[in-house]
């Protein structure tokens, strides 16, 4: 009844209403928005633990990381290995692989991810140049994965590792490239084994 | 600053007039609960929407975890109620609010029924009423599989089996109803489209059809 509203003399008892209507509705809906908001901004603090997987018996992939190498030192290999992957509520079979080089001394592995750090690419050793390609946009990073050449902003991630038994076990985390990532000014080799 | 950007809206689309006559219309002084503290009865129809629009919200939200699939509907569900921060509010708050819709909406109805009001002129807004009744009952039958729980699961077996006893073309409409022989991923993403596809577009425009014959018709009584 637009027209016919009474004029405003103080607090009228339609004042009063509206305002108590106001009230309760905005708890109403506060006590909505609450558990609603909660629910979708969940993630932003969610920091899933790593999935620690199995990369095999150490003896035989320091054994194949030095024959594929010259004069007993030890080169780029591949790691292939598979692991139930716990996405939220889905568990998932997959496969995926690490590049695995034996350093020797304490460190003993040197074990990096395959992501490009540009776009998520995964990256081709070349025995011949010593280096590692991006197939996808010509990134080019050392045997260490530094960033040498192309849009890669960062050097490749390194796995944090651990002695299971005779088994290497890594770390793989839920960033990027799923391993520990490193910055551009980090030590080439830094020794990641844990206890 | 709100009246300035009111005032502009305004300008433009004049929404105030119609926003004016949908919260400044007059009600009857037998159906105000400040007036006669009685008709509260009347607030029930109300009560079911404002609880519909909960639902709406709720439901909104759940979907953001939920995943309409046999292997991972339960676990899907799991995680929202444990890992997820004030998950399992959300889900209780749909899950009571279904039930508390259920209530509202049969004290709505009987009163509607005691008063009277399906009488000449409003046989059309009593067939469209029942007819929200029965998308209500719907949202609760095909809500009620979809955590797929041993519960839930067994229930639907249960109100799918019904179905057969139908005259003639039962068999076949248990069939169309669970998707297939028996209760299954079918039955889930079935209902699952129903639930949050099917009943909420026909839940809207039955709401809609329902308040513009209240608007066209008005309040019966006093009595």
């Amino acid at each position: 009844m637009a027209g016919k509203r009474p004029q405003r003399a103080g607090w009228t008892r339609r004042d009063f209403f509206n305002w108590v209507l106001n009230v309760v509705m905005g708890i109403i809906a506060i006590l909505v928005a609450i558990p609603a908001l909660g629910v979708a901004i969940t993630p932003a603090f969610q920091n899933p633990a790593p999935t620690w997987v199995n990369l095999g018996a150490a003896t035989g992939l320091q054994q194949s990381s030095v024959q594929a190498g010259t004069g007993g030192v030890g080169t780029v290999v591949k790691a292939p290995y598979s692991y139930i992957e716990v996405d939220h509520w889905a568990k998932l079979p997959a496969a995926d692989y690490a590049y695995l080089r034996y350093i020797g001394g304490s460190c003993q592995f040197f074990i990096l991810s395959p992501i490009c750090t540009h776009l998520g690419c995964h990256v081709n050793w070349i025995q011949a140049d010593n280096q590692f390609h991006c197939p996808c946009h010509g990134s080019v990073y050392t045997i260490d994965g530094l960033n040498v050449s192309g849009p890669a902003p960062l050097p490749l991630g390194v796995f944090r590792w651990k002695m299971v038994g005779p088994d290497v076990w890594i770390a793989r985390e839920s960033t990027f490239t799923h391993a520990h990532q490193r910055m551009v000014e980090a030590p080439a080799q830094p020794c990641l084994k844990e206890a | 600053m709100y009246t300035r950007l009111v005032r502009w809206i305004d300008d433009r689309l004049m929404v105030s007039p119609l926003w004016r006559d949908m919260a400044d219309h007059p009600v009857p002084a037998h159906v105000n609960p400040s007036e006669r503290v009685s008709a509260f009865v009347y607030c029930f129809g109300g009560v079911t929407f404002l609880l519909i629009i909960a639902q709406f919200i709720t439901g909104m939200f759940l979907a953001m975890y939920y995943v309409p699939d046999i292997v991972n509907s339960y676990n899907s569900t799991k995680y929202l109620m444990h890992h997820v921060l004030f998950g399992l509010q959300l889900l209780s708050m749909h899950n009571w609010g279904s039930s508390l819709i259920i209530i509202m909406v049969t004290l709505h109805m009987l009163r509607i029924y005691w008063m009277g009001v399906y009488k000449k002129p409003r046989e059309l807004n009593w067939l469209v009423g029942v007819t929200l009744l029965i998308l209500i009952l719907a949202f609760g039958f095909t809500g009620y599989l979809l955590p797929w729980d041993e519960k839930a699961y067994f229930a639907t077996q249960v109100g799918v089996s019904f179905a057969k006893y139908v005259p003639f073309i039962g068999p076949a409409l248990q069939k169309i109803l669970s998707g297939g022989n028996n209760i299954g991923a079918a039955t889930l993403t079935r209902f699952f489209a129903i639930h949050v596809l099917f009943l909420p577009a026909l839940l809207i425009a039955f709401l809609g059809l329902h308040f513009l014959m209240i608007r066209r018709q008005g309040i019966t009584g006093p009595y």
